[in-house]
């Protein structure tokens, strides 16, 4: 047995996806919530649970004292977690290893080396890792990144150090603007990640997003699992992602894959991590960052290599070695993840908060989709809004993309407005289709059709038909006093007869 | 032609006439329909050549929550004599109250960018909602001059507070 039992210190999908890892290698799951998670899906899935007083991620999934008092108090011998709060914060990992329990993940120190954004690009400069032209320290004043987004040259990006996922990440396309995107970037950071640091890259055109996942273990053994490719995006925060890439051939794969290993090294890495670059046209690749958790969109990996990167972590922590060789890999057909969000893409792309009044899952052959929600859950402005993630697997990238159309199509989701027409809409465009698209896809592509005219280019009717349903269950309720016209309708129609 | 119901869908409205017991016209579609009930939450509507699955989540007489195809649909249907009673109302609100900017979503002013008597374009951004962890521009709907802010900075709003007031 590698540990008897887990605490996850994450919420929504991500916790129940650990703990369904956990729990097939027989190891005991605990959860923690929230005030406003008390009556979440996860919460109920694991074996046992604890509240931490609070809504806010700071009273809570930040809360690294009352976390670590919880992980003693139930005796658990390690923690994994999860995607964002505390999962690159080098001072939880001490405090962790510090109570004696073990971090499902890296050590303290390459946390520290890789979670500084602007670290990372120090370490990656020393030894050759290509990266992405800009400030290699945090930029303290306005007037410091005023001088420096000049010299560079604009558009310039604003990033937070310790960041992720597009918050507190802003674009400056020119010195009018840089002032409220400096303080606005500031601020997200501090809110979301406790550190208000940011720094300055230069902005590339028109590239796309290829990322490398790798596994190490304690004793310097290290293998990649292929690129994911998420370059559709909407403000930085990656939407559809899959893998392998439709745009990386053979000799750019084993180019990134190898230069990935390096930086991994480099940092003295072990568990589970992912190395980001952005590549422009010509396939010349720049080191964005290097996440030292699990992805959001790992099971894309998974799919298509048929490892589970959770019991990998699992057993990475636990002192095994890696269970894989490099060459026992290989790429076997083609999967495509699609994040659900909470959101309503006509109203600004809002979050939209609410019950969930129905929640149906799709199935049918490659599909898997890893929720984070169940009927009566509630969809609070607390935290994230992703619902779920509807991944498809197929034998070639056309039949992935079909399978993950005819799940998002069967997929029901009724309370909130959610982004899945909007998944609908970008697997039918052409740019997508052809693979031959930059993460801007959705600024050119999408954004000038919204509000509505979107909508109808994939309608095919639906418009119509719930419009038609409602109004003919207004008319039978009317006419149900006399029943005359209703029964008409039932019972005498003439659908068969051709006139 | 006058129409038998106005129903709003999302935030669109259409118009429905019934000819005879199987025709409909929405605005100027003509489809021939049938509609079977399989049960009181699930519907198949053949409507013209097309066939339509249909979950009703739930509903009443006016009101219906429906899912095609993974996409979902808010209805509101009125007869003539309620959407005459909507638009004398709507014109009484209109004249006594300019127009109203209520909040989309709960969340918290971060940042108002217009002070009352600022004039404003459609689509200009006038304050910074902070809501799941990001931050959110409000555009105006409207164009004209700011008659009132009912917000302040840092202050939490619920969903459909009044934000400000145009005219």
């Amino acid at each position: 047995m590698y540990f008897k039992k887990i605490l996850v210190v994450n919420r929504g999908e991500i916790a129940l996806r650990v703990f369904r890892g956990a729990r097939e290698l027989g190891i005991k799951t605990v959860a923690v919530y929230s005030d406003a998670d008390v009556n979440s899906l996860y919460v109920k899935y694991a074996d046992e649970s604890y509240h931490l007083p609070g809504t806010t991620a700071g009273e809570t999934y930040l809360n690294i004292e009352k976390i670590i008092d919880t992980a003693r108090k139930c005796g658990a011998d390690a923690i994994h977690p999860g995607y964002g709060f505390l999962s690159e914060r080098a001072s939880f990992i001490q405090a962790v290893e510090e109570a004696g329990i073990t971090f499902i993940g890296p050590s303290s120190k390459s946390v520290e080396m890789m979670g500084s954004k602007t670290g990372a690009r120090r370490i990656m400069q020393e030894h050759g890792v290509p990266f992405v032209p800009g400030t290699t320290d945090p930029v303290e004043s306005i007037e410091e990144a005023k001088a420096f987004a000049s010299k560079i040259g604009y558009p310039v990006l604003i990033k937070a150090s310790a960041g992720g996922g597009g918050k507190g990440m802003k674009k400056v396309s020119s010195p009018e603007e840089i002032d409220e995107a400096f303080f606005s970037a500031k601020r997200e950071a501090l809110s979301a990640f406790g550190d208000s640091a940011v720094y300055i890259e230069k902005f590339i055109e028109e590239p796309k997003h290829i990322e490398v996942q790798i596994l190490g273990d304690k004793f310097g053994n290290y293998i990649h699992v292929f690129e994911r490719e998420c370059s559709v995006q909407r403000r930085h925060q990656k939407i559809i992602e899959e893998s392998p890439s439709p745009f990386v051939d053979k000799a750019t794969r084993e180019k990134i894959t190898k230069t990935a290993i390096e930086a991994a090294k480099a940092c003295n890495y072990y568990n589970a991590g992912t190395i980001e670059f952005l590549m422009d046209s010509k396939r010349n690749f720049f080191f964005l960052e290097m996440n030292t958790r699990l992805q959001v969109e790992h099971p894309v990996t998974e799919m298509i290599s048929g490892l589970d990167l959770v019991k990998e972590q699992i057993k990475i922590a636990a002192g095994e070695k890696l269970s894989y060789k490099q060459e026992d890999l290989k790429i076997n057909g083609h999967a495509i993840e699609c994040r659900v969000y909470a959101e309503d893409p006509d109203n600004n792309f809002l979050p939209s908060t609410g019950r969930i009044s129905f929640h149906r899952i799709p199935t049918g052959p490659g599909v898997r989709v890893d929720e984070g929600i169940e009927g009566g859950s509630d969809i609070t402005m607390y935290y994230d809004p992703m619902l779920s993630k509807v991944i498809a697997h197929g034998s070639d990238r056309s039949s992935a993309i079909q399978r993950v159309k005819m799940a998002l199509e069967s997929y029901s989701i009724a309370g909130v407005q959610t982004n899945i027409a909007v998944l609908l809409w970008l697997l039918n465009n052409r740019s997508f289709l052809s693979g031959k698209y930059s993460i801007n896809l959705i600024d050119k592509e999408f954004l000038p059709l919204v509000p509505g005219a979107w909508k109808e280019q994939l309608d095919n009717g639906r418009e119509d038909a719930a419009v038609a349903l409602s109004a003919i269950l207004r008319e039978r309720s009317r006419n149900s006093a006399n029943n005359l016209r209703i029964n008409e309708v039932l019972n005498d129609n003439n659908w068969l007869d051709t006139e | 032609m006058i129409p038998d119901y106005h129903v709003d869908l999302n935030s669109k409205e259409m118009s429905v006439k019934f000819v005879g017991t199987d025709q409909i016209i929405i605005n100027d579609r003509e489809y021939r329909y049938n509609l079977e009930e399989v049960n009181g939450n699930y519907y198949i509507l053949r409507l013209g050549e097309k066939v339509f699955r249909i979950n009703r989540v739930s509903g009443e007489k006016n009101n219906q929550l429906l899912l095609i195809d993974g996409r979902y649909f808010e209805t509101e249907v009125r007869t003539n004599l309620e959407q005459k009673a909507r638009q004398v109302l709507s014109n009484v609100k209109q004249s006594n109250r300019n127009s109203l900017i209520k909040s989309p979503m709960p969340g918290m002013v971060l940042k108002l960018k217009k002070n009352a008597g600022d004039t404003v374009a459609q689509g200009e951004s006038i304050m910074i909602l902070e809501a799941m962890k990001m931050e959110n521009d409000i555009k105006s709907p409207f164009s004209g001059t700011i008659k009132e802010i009912f917000v302040s900075e840092k202050s939490p709003v619920e969903k459909g507070a009044q934000l400000f007031l145009i005219g």
